[in-house]
This record gives structure tokens, C-alpha cells and sequence, in this order.
């Protein structure tokens, strides 16, 4: 993976010296809230309901095993013994105090990490596959680009102050596991008709109180132009896009006022009239891409006999298998989905030795790598197939071996009001509540793929929007209440999930699920998944048995 | 009645550490039972006054609303009783006010 350079350490070094020296000042009296306020944000360090909390950048959700224990001992020493991986593939710390920020900031640059725009309007860190560089469908690895885009996005000058916060997702697969098209731009990775890879551009997708999928605006941008080209796509956002109102000032509002065709033009002449347009140093690129090269697999074949006999002799074993298993590009290698999703668990939270066991299992079987992906969840990228079962067991001993990925448990959700300043309704207990109702393994085999996403308020955190069946927590004269959304996908050929009717009490949540369920398995034609059994029947039919207890 | 017609205490988070504060008339404190309730307009008006301008201690005073069971809004409950869940380093293990807040909700 990606070292930091020279530039990288010292400028993340005196940003560090820098807030601890704001923070002084905020701390004397010198610095105002309202002028510190910018400055926290800057480095990642909200205020929520109870506390601070400080969002740590994982930069495309790629990171080493001496990162991920640097992690456990922050959680361990100036939080609370535990992290929550979050839908943008990064982490946050729900209790930090100001005083000691400086100094988890220090702990963090020592292993080349940093809180760095993970607040504000600017470009957001950038997300991609959790199964980069290893899946069997990809067509080349995406993150020597993203890693491009961190170095150009941090710290520009013209793209720090945007009328609203930018975030980018990439993907090298033609299956789309980084929901891409729904991000401010979603990069696809192509090959033009010469063979060459390059880059499909969307823009103007997005969540929040106006989810819209992203259009494609250039079937290619040969990889040596992109950074032009995302250029161009910034600099008409930053020249159009509303500042006025912030429910306006994304840049999938700017993409649906002008008109798909209209925009397009726009950033096409902008793209053409860049006189001296931006270009990576070869040298760079090349030292990029060697970071990313693959490591020396041993010469394996895939489903090796050990792997077999231990799947015949322990059936919570296969289940696991089948269940949290990725093809690996490499015969004889796997990548595993470690699910952050215990029955009854909360979403994406880790304890510190939770964090160390899963730095071990990157160290004893990987080469001490580590992915969070958007679905809150761990990916070991690299590990061989005749040493699952030994895997397997090192993660039962923390609780990490739940067989649940893609299933109806592994559900998304942000902290809700649990925690956040933002929320208007809690989305843990829901999710809680949810994932105790179908806990059973053989019923969630039976269920299939089926993708619940949970958020707390408009904002989508929890991305309910490209929820199968999406959850939004709204507030109403104090109480809580549920709005269903039914048909969404973040994947393929993306959609917005349509509203089902009213509002549900919490208490009423799981058993309108289970309504779902069942209508879907009483349905279900051949080895159809739930989201195509909802788009054969229509929404109709769904939505009516939500509200039809008994039927 | 309205929530604004309730009598008010002013709740801030504390600058150092982020834990809710209430204000008390001279001071600030974790205990909503210590906090200063403000009857009318006016004197919730001056009380948050001299809140703001404490600033060296709190961050972003505000006025809440109370009754006879304390908070009004669902939102400051969780405020002073943390996270409703049962989470990994909950100080408070065995119920704890978590889990009452939890009981009271929607």
C-alpha cells in the first residue's frame, strides 16, 4: 500500500502543530467558538450530543495492520475502548476530549493517518471498492488513482472552500461495490476500444434530502487526463453552484437545474480551454502504481482439499465460507468479508481488541492489510483458502466470525440519535432490533442477498435511499417514527428506493420487515432475490403487506 | 402548552471535555438537578446572556425546555443520559441511564 513521502509527513506534521496551537489559543481565550469552530471541523472534530467526536480519514478505505493497532490504542487511551466504522469507509471516535486532540492527531500522523477533510466544504476522502486490487472481476486496481485524487484534492486551494462538501468514489470492477453513482462524481473504471483503461465520469448522484443518481457525462477519460477532467467538473461547480441555500448547493442540484446536456458542455469547453491543463508527474505515477503492486502469492490452486474436508466436518464453518467469501483474482486466495454486524450488535462498532485481532489476522493471514468497506464491515484482502479455517477460528475467539455479509443482518446504520447532533430519530436500536428478529442463520440463507440501510435523519448516513428496503428515522411532536422505502440499489443499475406509505412506530419496524420477508418468500420465483422479486410484482404489492399485519 | 412556555434551564457542552453542562447561576454542572429553571422570557433571556459569555467553558448555550419530569424533548433526554444502546464502553454497565432514556422514548 501507499507510504507517505516526504511532502505527505511534513505537511501532515505542521497541520498537527498547527491545531494543537489552535486549540491553545481556543483554550486561553485568544480564539472565539465561532472562530475555532471552522479550525475543528478542518481537522475533523465535531461536536455531538454528548461529546466531541473526531472522524479519522481512511483513505479509500485501505489500511495497514500497524495503523489499524495505532487505532485499538486511541480507542484504548483517549476514547473509550472502541471505534465506529462509518458508510464513508472511515472512523470515528465518539469521546475524545479537545485537550488531549493534539495528541491523538501526533499518535495518528506517526503512522500516517490524519482527520483532514473529513469535515467541510471540500473534497471528502475518497472511496472505493473494499476488494480493490484482489477481485477476480476487476480490470486493474483503482487505487493509484485514488490515491492521485488524495494527493490533488488535499489541501487545493481552489477546491477548499466549495458552496458544499464533494464527495468521489472509484471503482476498477464493472460490478459496482463502492456506489459509485451515488457521489458527487463516480469513476468506473473502462477500456476504450484500443484496450485501454480509463474512466467512466458520473456526476450529480447523491443521497440526502434529494437523492438523484449520477448521469454519465463522458463514456472515457483516458487515465493521463482525469485530473484535467475532474478539474474541469470542479471548476463549473465551483462557478455554478448555488451557495445561496445549502439544501441546494450540492452539485447533483447544479446537474439536474442546468440539465445533464447543459452541464456536460459546460465542463466539455472547460475541459477543452484549460491552457495548462493539470498532469501528474510520470515519476509519481509510476511510484503510485509500484505501491500498489500486487504482493508475491504463493503458486496455489483454488479450492484446495483442506478447505473442503473442513467445510464437510463443520457446518458453522461453511456457512461462513459461502457466506463472507469473495473470489480472489489470484487462484488459491480469498477475500474475506469480517462482519462488524454481530446479531444484535451496533453497526460497524469495533472494540480495541476487536481492532488488534483483526491487525493480527491481516499480519498471520495476509500480508497485514486491512479494507473498511461502506457497509461498515472489515475486508482481509488476501488470505489463502487452505488457511480459512484457522482464520475462522482466530476470529470466533472476538466475536468476529458472524456469517452474514450481503445478508438480511448486515444492515447499515448511522449513529442516529444515539449520538448524533444531527439525528432526529435513533437508528441503533431499529437495526438492533431488525437483526434479533431474523438472528436465525438458516433463515437468513433462505432470505438470500437483502440490504437494509438505516438512517436517523434526512442526511442518509445510513444511506436508506439505496436500501432494498431503506429505514428513515424522522421525529414528529416528539416521537419517533419510520418512513419505509422499498426497491432501492446502490450497485448496477442504481436506484432510489420508493417511498411505502406512512410512518411506523419503532416497535412496529421489525415486524413490517418480517412482513416483507415472508410476502417476498411466498413469491419468489426460482433463486430470485428479494429486490428482483419487488421489481417483477411492483411496489404496490409490498408496500400494501407492510401495513397489513396478519396477511 | 408549548414547549417555550415551559419553564427553561440553559444547557451548553463543556468546552475541555464535551459533556452536557446545565447552568446552575454561578456556575456549570453535569446534574440537571443543579440547573438554574428560568420561568419567564425575560429572565431566560439574561440567564443565556451570561451563559454565551462564558465561552472560555461551554460551547453553545441554549435554552431547554422542562416539566415535571425533567427534559421535555426526547433529544435532550439522550443528551444527559448517553446513548440509549448498550455499547462496547458504556461507563455505566447493568441498565444505567441509558437504559432509561431508552424506556421513555417513542
Amino acid at each position: 500500500m501507499y507510504r507517505y513521502d516526504d511532502f505527505d509527513a511534513q505537511f501532515v506534521r505542521e497541520r498537527t502543530d498547527q491545531f494543537r496551537t489552535q486549540v491553545e489559543r481556543r483554550l486561553s481565550g485568544e480564539l472565539t467558538e465561532d472562530e475555532f469552530k471552522p479550525l475543528r471541523l478542518m481537522n475533523g472534530l465535531y461536536l455531538q450530543l454528548h461529546a466531541y467526536m473526531l472522524r479519522v480519514a481512511i483513505p479509500y478505505g485501505t489500511l495497514s495492520s500497524t495503523q489499524m493497532r495505532r487505532l485499538a490504542e486511541i480507542a484504548d487511551r483517549w476514547d473509550r475502548g472502541y471505534g465506529h466504522f462509518t458508510t464513508r469507509q472511515n472512523i470515528q471516535f465518539n469521546w475524545p476530549k479537545l485537550k488531549d486532540v493534539p495528541d491523538i492527531l501526533d499518535a495518528l500522523a506517526e503512522v500516517e493517518m490524519h482527520a483532514i477533510q473529513t469535515s467541510g466544504n471540500c473534497i471528502r476522502n475518497v472511496t472505493s471498492d473494499p476488494f480493490a486490487g484482489v477481485a477476480a472481476d476487476e480490470i486493474e486496481d483503482p487505487r493509484a488513482t485514488a490515491e492521485l485524487m488524495r494527493q490533488w484534492s488535499t489541501l487545493h486551494p481552489e477546491f477548499s472552500f466549495l458552496p458544499r462538501k464533494f464527495k468521489i468514489a472509484i471503482t476498477g470492477s464493472p460490478n459496482d461495490r463502492a456506489a459509485t453513482k451515488v457521489h458527487d462524481i463516480g469513476l468506473r473504471m473502462v477500456r476504450n476500444e484500443a484496450g485501454e483503461p480509463g474512466y467512466e465520469v458520473a456526476v450529480g448522484g447523491g443521497q440526502g434530502r434529494t437523492p438523484m443518481i449520477a448521469a454519465v457525462i463522458r463514456d472515457f477519460v483516458p487515465k493521463a487526463d482525469l485530473l484535467a477532467y475532474l478539474e474541469a467538473i470542479m471548476r463549473v461547480y465551483n462557478l455554478y453552484g448555488r451557495r445561496d441555500n445549502k439544501y441546494k448547493a450540492r452539485i447533483k442540484i447544479l446537474v439536474h437545474e442546468l440539465g445533464v446536456e447543459a452541464f456536460t458542455r459546460e465542463v466539455e469547453a472547460e475541459f477543452a480551454a484549460q491552457e495548462a491543463p493539470v498532469t501528474a508527474d510520470p515519476e509519481l505515477v509510476t511510484a503510485i502504481e509500484a505501491a500498489f503492486a500486487p504482493p508475491t502469492y504463493a503458486v496455489l490452486a483454488d479450492d484446495p482439499p483442506a478447505l473442503a474436508q473442513a467445510k464437510a466436518a463443520n457446518p458453522a464453518f461453511k456457512r461462513w465460507v459461502d457466506t463472507n467469501l469473495m473470489r480472489h483474482k489470484q487462484p488459491g486466495y480469498a477475500g474475506i468479508t469480517v462482519s462488524l454486524k454481530p446479531i444484535g450488535g451496533i453497526p460497524g462498532d469495533a472494540t480495541s481488541d476487536q481492532m488488534r485481532a483483526l491487525a493480527d489476522a491481516a499480519d498471520w493471514f495476509g500480508y497485514g492489510e486491512l479494507r473498511v468497506t461502506h457497509e461498515q464491515n472489515i475486508v482481509l484482502p488476501d488470505v489463502r483458502q487452505d488457511r480459512l479455517v484457522a482464520l475462522w477460528r482466530h476470529l470466533s475467539q472476538h466475536g468476529l466470525d458472524t456469517a452474514n455479509a450481503g445478508l438480511v443482518t448486515d444492515i447499515i446504520a448511522c449513529p442516529g440519535l444515539d449520538y448524533c447532533a444531527l439525528a432526529t430519530a435513533r437508528s441503533i436500536p431499529v437495526a438492533q432490533a431488525i437483526s434479533n428478529r431474523f438472528a436465525d442463520d438458516d433463515r437468513q440463507q433462505a432470505i438470500g442477498p437483502l440490504a437494509i440501510k438505516i438512517s436517523g435523519c434526512i442526511n442518509a448516513c445510513g444511506h436508506h435511499h439505496v436500501g432494498h428496503i431503506g429505514v428513515l428515522g424522522l421525529e414528529k411532536n416528539g416521537e419517533e417514527y419510520y418512513q419505509l422505502t422499498l426497491g432501492g440499489a446502490p450497485d448496477g443499475a442504481a436506484a432510489v428506493g420508493k417511498r411505502a406509505g406512512p410512518g411506523l412506530a419503532a416497535e412496529e419496524v421489525p415486524d413490517a420487515i418480517e412482513r416483507l420477508v415472508d410476502h417476498y418468500l411466498d413469491r419468489r420465483e426460482d433463486d430470485e432475490t428479494f429486490l428482483q422479486t419487488y421489481q417483477r410484482l411492483g411496489h404496490d404489492t409490498f408496500k400494501e403487506v407492510i401495513y397489513a399485519p396478519g396477511d | 402548552m408549548s414547549r417555550k412556555d415551559l419553564p427553561q434551564v440553559v444547557t451548553a457542552n463543556d468546552l475541555l471535555s464535551g459533556v452536557v453542562v446545565f447552568w446552575t447561576g454561578q456556575g456549570w454542572s453535569e446534574a440537571l438537578a443543579d440547573a438554574l429553571m428560568l420561568d419567564d422570557p425575560q429572565t431566560q433571556k439574561e440567564a443565556l446572556a451570561v451563559a454565551e459569555g462564558d465561552a472560555g467553558r461551554v460551547v453553545g448555550p441554549y435554552l431547554a425546555a422542562v416539566d415535571a419530569a425533567g427534559l421535555v424533548r426526547f433529544r435532550e433526554r439522550i443528551r444527559i443520559t448517553g446513548p440509549t444502546v448498550d455499547y462496547a464502553g458504556r461507563p455505566d454497565e447493568a441498565g444505567g441511564p441509558g437504559a432509561a432514556a431508552g424506556s421513555s422514548g417513542a
